[in-house]
């Protein structure tokens, strides 16, 4: 064993140790319900990686679903029929609202995170605190002082999409500026998602972070 | 159920721990352990097995670099440079110190490793064991990359000198 395979070694075991030994956490720890919101949110996004595990032959049975679903919607409600495909589809499914890519919609696809956007036009006082890339999202997290948070993602516009408490917030499709857009108002904060230039994007933030100011979320390379 | 909610079943507890011993506060804690693992979510991939060692030991730095940054980032304490004694700064090289390791025993690199101030320490892991680069530290734990390439200098002449005391007390 090398010098310094020794002394990594000895820090890891070192590390182990000092972690082992703090003390307990008081009485016990009962989190909060904002963390175990967050962390649900996390445990729950509901992007591309839900649809890459369901396998082949479950993205074939949802896909024959929600074509089934639309030719039904078609078929029983003519007037329906010459409205414009909706990029997205949403179902409840039990305590969640899931907004899914609808893949008979006609518009522009990404394949892969090819071109990756930022935004701009941030409120003041926001840095970036967490920035995950993978290979068909990525996820940016924004923070200020006070600890409050804004969270982007740009995802390949694929199968479900994100995953909301049903219930416990609003959802609805509006049109903000020149986007038609998906929001959803939570009790402490609010977002929007929208496909463009053949992504998903999802802009999350305070319920101080005007409505409008979501909708001038520019992005850039 | 998928990997990061085994993991937080299992580790919860124990992160919160970590935090908390660090942040003396249980909402920044939280904080601590909401950024860990949504750091995670981009690399639960690599952490095949959520009860294996490895995933332990990786959550559990995970937190502990959450909680350190948040505390810089809180400047509820005096900064490190200020808590401790300038040391007369002498360059140990990569090479001087590998030559030292291979040399001493693992109980001394062991107590060299413990007797280093907590903020150096932390550099210098996340340097070797994590193979981070300054300005990774840096952004890590929240510090300037002159402060990290200064504990990383300081750290390494704290652990040459424990080992060079150590060898000829043997």
């Amino acid at each position: 064993m090398s010098g310094m395979e020794k002394l990594r070694q000895a820090m890891i075991e070192q590390e182990a140790r000092q972690l082992d030994e703090m003390p307990e956490y008081g009485d016990g720890w009962e989190p909060s319900e904002e963390f175990t919101r967050k962390i649900h949110s996390l445990a729950h996004p509901g992007k591309v990686s839900l649809w890459q595990k369901m396998g082949k032959a479950g993205r074939k049975v949802a896909i024959f679903a929600l074509i089934a679903a639309a030719v039904l919607g078609l078929s029983t409600q003519i007037e329906a029929a010459r409205e414009p495909i909706r990029d997205f589809v949403v179902n409840v499914c039990g305590n969640y609202i899931v907004a899914w890519f609808n893949p008979l919609s006609p518009a522009e696809k990404a394949e892969k995170l090819e071109i990756i956007y930022v935004p701009s036009n941030l409120p003041d006082g926001y840095e970036l605190t967490i920035e995950s890339v993978g290979e068909y999202s990525d996820f940016l997290t924004y923070e200020n002082e006070e600890g409050e948070q804004i969270q982007f993602s740009q995802s390949v516009p694929e199968g479900p999409l994100h995953v909301f408490f049903a219930g416990e917030e609003d959802f609805m499709e509006m049109t903000l500026g020149d986007k038609t857009v998906y929001y959803r108002e939570a009790p402490l904060d609010h977002a929007v998602f929208w496909l463009e230039k053949g992504y998903v994007f999802y802009c999350a933030a305070p319920k101080n972070v005007p409505l409008e100011k979501l909708a001038e979320i520019s992005w850039k390379k | 159920m998928d990997a990061l909610e085994k993991m937080y079943l299992q580790y919860a507890p124990r992160l919160m721990r970590i935090a908390y011993g660090i942040l003396h506060n249980q909402q920044d804690a939280e904080d601590a352990l909401h950024t860990a693992f949504a750091t995670l979510t981009a690399h639960a991939g690599r952490l095949a097995d959520p009860e294996s060692p490895e995933t332990k030991a990786y959550l559990s730095r995970a937190v502990k670099n959450s909680a350190l940054n948040l505390l810089a980032k809180r400047q509820r304490i005096l900064r490190f440079e200020e808590s401790y004694p300038d040391y007369e700064i002498g360059e140990v090289t990569d090479e001087m110190l590998e030559k030292l390791c291979s040399q001493a025993t693992m109980e001394m690199i062991l107590s060299a490793v413990e007797n280093l101030p907590e903020g150096y320490r932390d550099v210098v892991y996340l340097f070797y064991v994590e193979e981070k680069k300054t300005e990774e530290i840096a952004k890590i734990l929240n510090l300037k990359g002159a402060a990290v390439r200064q504990r990383l200098v300081r750290g390494r002449k704290q652990l040459a000198d424990a080992l060079r005391k150590e060898m000829a007390r043997e």
